[in-house]
């Protein structure tokens, strides 16, 4: 390089540390690699002040899924940097906000730094320090004393989603703290969260939680991108560079959301929606399909139910209904008896007969003659009647979508693919989830768009591979008994009813204690003043966390966690990332903090089941890893040792649900389900004419024409943020210079409706309770709904709390927390 | 000749501010001093910045127009590192400096602080230190030769130049999510910006200003 003329005189302090820097060697050690630096201690490069940055792969692993992997820069054993570290397939290298943000997660001045016991009341956070002999004493003691006197099932785990990793975490799939909780026998407080996707997904597909879309390097493989109910530029921004890569070279990129957003602004098409009628939509844009004939009707024959046979009790016809005799099939490894195949009956139209459903040549969809005098009907014929309750006109009242684009849609849908359908939760948060899931899906469905390169449908969740969870959360001791199991099963909107009657489901029960891991409940679960009023109740909380959430102030007894960086781990998820992740411990543990694992460790052998945790870390990873599936890709523990990230794809690209074949019983996609099951039993009673193939209904609340929108006529959408996932990082100063606190988001005319300018303090109201907030003028959202970003702290509040106002109600078969199903009345405050 | 320089893509940025929080990080920032700003923008008019949190928005995100015919664009702005510099040639005590590289230095040594450069700038991405500077944290965060950050000094983007002089990369280049982020030698037709450039309309900010920057904002 050329000398620039205006060199500067004599030299710079800077240069000459940029000098001793360039001659340093970089060299590679075991546990990663290090470059020389001179020190610059007093401003001056000392002689022979060498200091060395230390490199360790890890993992940013909260509830965003995305499961980042890192290089951590540690330095005088300081962790002072986090950069994104190279994955095999360098398309997915990622970091955000939020993962460089660890060197001030880690020193938060928010660190829980030693055991700590209540002095004050609940909530106030006034504590005194303890010794962990203490703290462990004390705990033993209720535990004990409790399960001595009402049985193990009278303690009970709370378990978040603060750590997807399988040794800190409690929710990822195989996690320590559910075999903790199997171990020792507690009961559970659900989680009831997402889960309307789950269910409808499990319908549909017959997936649970492993059901994906198509890995993201797939997206450019698509014509067209629907991003339908999700927000990647926010949520999942690991996601966004694939789908405007894949626009670049020419997909169709379009967004279905109720507010223009940065998605939108990047879209090709944005179509604005009514909150929560995603459902409607899609029944509008299959009536569309079906009046012009554009159906794929080989798609439906070969890789779905439509040509499945209902009967007049509801039932599915299958071959012993015509008198074949069921076969034995290979040995049901839980019940040690052979398995029965009863094949699934359809009527074939070139033999003329019912015949085995892979018999078929030609599997009628419509107009089935009675079978050996049993009337049916087809899933197809279901179908379409319940299509035909969605005229176009109709579906525009409900939806506010023209007529038009429903049938541009339609088009696109049947003309222009492979369609990728990238539906996260947007939907899911609402009291008639579920219902919108079945019908936009039966679109991907009915024009074939699932299952090859480019056509998918579904959320983004990369985990299709099945771990050792049977050894990791049923273990068995060392005379071969096995651990008790969990106890109860409560739901999260239950436990203020349980503490008040001491029973639950109209059995008896006693609830005394909980056990708070991974979780800011206060912050991020549903109608606060229902948690606040519990945790009031209970008798016993030990809060489990490395930081003074407005949940650990509730603790009766505080146990400091070691950030993600001090422990080892292995991070899994069911996000965007197709890797398994190692967490080398990159420092010491801070303070007297401890690893989640170790104090499982602790209690288990204090409360007399410690033989099910006396393996180390790396033997728990082991046994994890410890099942065929991951043998098969290799990812073994070994090489994720050596090479920290192992890619847990059985094929690449993966496409899910590959050639149209499902996880359901049948391996077709379902448009009906024989069996309603609800995810929760609390002695509810349910509409079942609901839940048996696509149906929809409006939101309780966020529906625009909903009757409490007369007295409460705004909707409120709570937005994820750039910078915290739920309420992590809140503790974090520097990211307040990109999101500064609470705000309530507002369209401009009914911000000039109530005189409210920007910086104005506003309350939101309603029956549950209450907050109050700046307000800032938001052009992009439509009339009547506001938005507000979620995760914060209550001391962020200028009062009340966000999460005051939402309602923990759940749908009539599906256990989930409907967070953006929540009207409000707004006043200037 | 060398110049380098960079290219932002404003079809693939979404304003997810990971760049200017890496760059906060790397160089040890102080409270309030930023040397990458992430802007959103209301309109299409690239001769004015946009808001920013940083810059005393309440909120980033914030759309223009009327809904659903809403306009929402962001453009990341730093230092321009132009090749006819209007700070170097108003600064009176030789700080300011176009190195053998084409990046716009200040030795902190020399800088007396007087603002003369910030005046000049058209970019408003030059912040005088005129105060003892107040940090999040105790410990020093990310790289040992970051800026010093001393009162009565001038700072401002450095092309993170402790970084590539070790043959790493500018901090807001390490990951950019939405793969909007080029660096290189412009003076090099075959270096990343340039080639990420080619066959794109190239919007150079304030070129009106006759400062010839060295960021290529791609349309």
């Amino acid at each position: 390089m050329e000398k620039h003329e205006a060199e500067p005189t004599g030299l710079s302090r800077r240069t000459f540390i940029q000098g001793a820097a360039a001659v340093a060697a970089t060299t590679a050690l075991a546990g990663g690699s290090l470059y020389g630096c001179s020190s610059q201690e007093g401003g001056e490069a000392e002689a022979g002040g060498e200091v060395t940055t230390e490199i360790f792969a890890g993992a940013c692993r909260s509830n965003c899924t995305g499961g980042c992997f890192l290089n951590i820069h540690v330095r005088d054993g300081k962790i002072v940097r986090t950069t994104a570290r190279d994955l095999p397939n360098p398309e997915y290298n990622r970091i955000c906000t939020r993962g460089i943000m660890h060197p001030a997660r880690t020193y938060s001045a928010e660190r829980v730094q030693y055991p700590m016991r209540r002095v004050g009341e609940r909530g106030q956070g006034e504590f005194e320090r303890i010794s962990w002999d203490e703290a462990i004493d004390e705990i033993v003691e209720k535990w004990s004393g409790y399960t001595e006197e009402y049985g193990p099932e009278s303690m009970a785990m709370l378990r978040g989603t603060g750590n997807y990793a399988i040794m800190g975490g409690a929710w990822s799939i195989g996690a320590a703290g559910h075999r903790f909780m199997n171990v020792v026998g507690c009961s559970n407080i659900g989680y009831n969260t997402d889960f309307a996707h789950v269910r409808a997904y499990r319908m549909i597909t017959g997936s649970s939680l492993t059901g994906s879309n198509n890995e993201p390097a797939d997206f450019k493989n698509s014509k067209t991108f629907v991003c339908w109910g999700a927000n990647p530029s926010v949520s999942h921004p690991q996601v966004m560079h694939f789908i405007l890569e894949a626009q670049d070279a020419g997909t169709k990129f379009i967004v279905i959301d109720p507010a223009f957003n940065t998605n939108a602004a990047k879209a090709d098409w944005h179509i604005p929606v009514n909150t929560s009628t995603d459902g409607a939509l899609a029944f509008g844009v299959l009536n569309e399909i079906f009046a012009q004939g554009w159906q794929n009707l080989e798609f439906l024959r070969a890789h779905t139910e439509a040509p499945f046979l209902i009967k007049e009790d509801g039932s599915l016809l299958r071959m012993s209904d015509l008198g074949v005799e069921p076969t034995k099939g290979d040995i049901d490894a839980t019940t040690g008896q052979p398995t029965t195949i009863d094949p699934f009956a359809i009527w074939d139209e070139q033999q003329n007969k019912a015949v085995a459903v892979g018999e078929a040549q030609m599997p009628a969809l419509e107009n089935i003659p009675e079978i050996n005098g049993i009337k049916v009907t087809t899933e197809y014929e279901l179908l379409k009647e319940k299509i035909a309750e969605y005229p176009l006109e109709y579906v525009t009242q409900i939806t506010g979508v023209p007529v038009e684009s429903i049938k541009e849609l339609a088009r696109v849908y049947a003309q222009e693919g492979p369609v990728n359908t990238y539906a996260q939760y947007g939907n899911n948060h609402y009291i008639n989830g579920h219902y919108n899931y079945w019908p936009i899906y039966a679109v991907s469905l009915v024009t074939g768009n699932v299952g090859k390169p480019g056509a998918a449908c579904g959320f983004m969740a990369l985990l299709p591979l099945i771990a050792n969870f049977a050894g990791t959360l049923f273990p068995v001791d060392s005379e071969g008994n096995p651990a008790q199991g969990q106890g109860i099963e409560y739901t999260m909107n239950s436990i203020s009813d349980v503490l008040d009657t001491n029973t639950y489901v109209g059995k008896p029960v006693n609830l005394k204690g909980v056990f708070i891991t991974n979780s800011n409940l206060l912050s991020t679960w549903s109608e606060r003043e229902k948690t606040k009023y519990w945790l009031n109740k209970i008798d016993f909380i030990i809060v489990a966390d490395s930081v003074m959430t407005e949940t650990a102030m509730y603790a009766d007894i505080l146990l400091p966690i070691c950030h993600w960086f001090e422990t080892t781990d292995l991070f899994t998820t069911y996000g965007s990332t197709p890797y398994l992740l190692w967490q080398e411990q990159a420092i010491e543990p801070l303070y007297e903090s401890k690893s989640d694992w170790n104090v499982y460790q602790i209690l288990s052998e204090r409360l007399g089941y410690g033989e099910f945790f006396d393996m180390t870390e790396e033997d728990y990873i082991s046994l994890w890893l410890d099942s065929d599936s991951l043998k098969a890709v290799g990812a073994t523990f070994d090489r994720l040792k050596e090479e920290k990230a192992v890619s847990m794809l059985p094929e690449e690209p993966f496409i899910s649900y590959k050639d149209g074949s499902f996880a359901t019983t049948s391996g077709r996609a379902r448009f009906y389900q024989e069996k309603v099951v609800p995810d929760y039993d609390l002695g509810q009673t349910y509409d079942e004419a609901k839940e048996k193939t696509l149906y929809w209904e409006p939101a309780l609340e966020a529906d625009v024409n909903s009757p409490i929108r007369q007295t409460h006529i705004f909707s409120v959408f709570s937005e994820h943020m750039r910078t915290r996932t739920h309420s992590q990082w809140w503790d974090v100063g520097y990211l307040k210079e990109f999101e500064t606190g609470p705000l309530v988001k507002i369209n401009p005319q009914d911000a000039a409706e109530y005189g409210i300018v920007d910086g104005d303090k506003v309350r939101l109201y309603n029956e549950r309770g209450s907050v109050v907030m700046k307000a800032v003028i938001q052009p992009a959202l439509p009339s009547r709904m506001l938005a507000c970003p979620r995760s914060f702290q209550a001391q962020e509040f200028i009062e009340g709390h966000f999460a005051n106002i939402t309602t923990s109600q759940f749908n009539q078969v599906c256990a989930n927390q409907s967070f953006n199903d929540v009207a409000v009345s707004i006043e200037k405050a | 000749m060398t110049q380098l320089g960079m290219a932002i893509d404003l079809r693939r940025c979404f304003g997810c501010q990971t760049c200017a929080a890496a760059c906060k990080i790397a160089n040890n920032l102080p409270k309030g001093l930023s040397y990458n700003t992430v802007f959103t923008k209301n309109d299409n008019d690239y001769s004015h910045p946009g808001i920013a949190v940083a810059k005393g928005a309440i909120a980033n995100d914030i759309a223009g127009g009327t809904f659903p015919e809403n306009i929402l664009n962001f453009f990341p702005i730093a230092c321009q590192h132009c090749a006819m510099p209007s700070c170097v040639a108003v600064c009176p005590s030789g700080a300011s400096t176009k190195d053998a590289e084409g990046i716009v230095s200040i030795d902190y040594e020399i800088c007396i602080g007087c603002g003369t450069c910030i005046e000049a700038c058209p970019y408003d991405v030059r912040t005088l230190i005129d105060a003892d500077p107040e940090f999040y944290l105790d410990l020093a965060v990310g790289e040992i030769d970051a800026p010093p950050h001393e009162v009565a000094t001038v700072e401002k983007c450095t092309f993170c130049k402790n970084l590539i002089d070790r043959d790493e990369v500018p901090a807001c280049m390490q990951l950019c999510p939405g793969r909007a982020r080029y660096w290189g030698d412009l003076d090099d037709p075959t270096s990343d910006p340039n080639v990420a450039a080619e066959g794109r309309e190239v919007l150079k900010y304030l070129e009106s200003e006759g400062t010839e920057p060295s960021v290529l904002y791609l349309r």
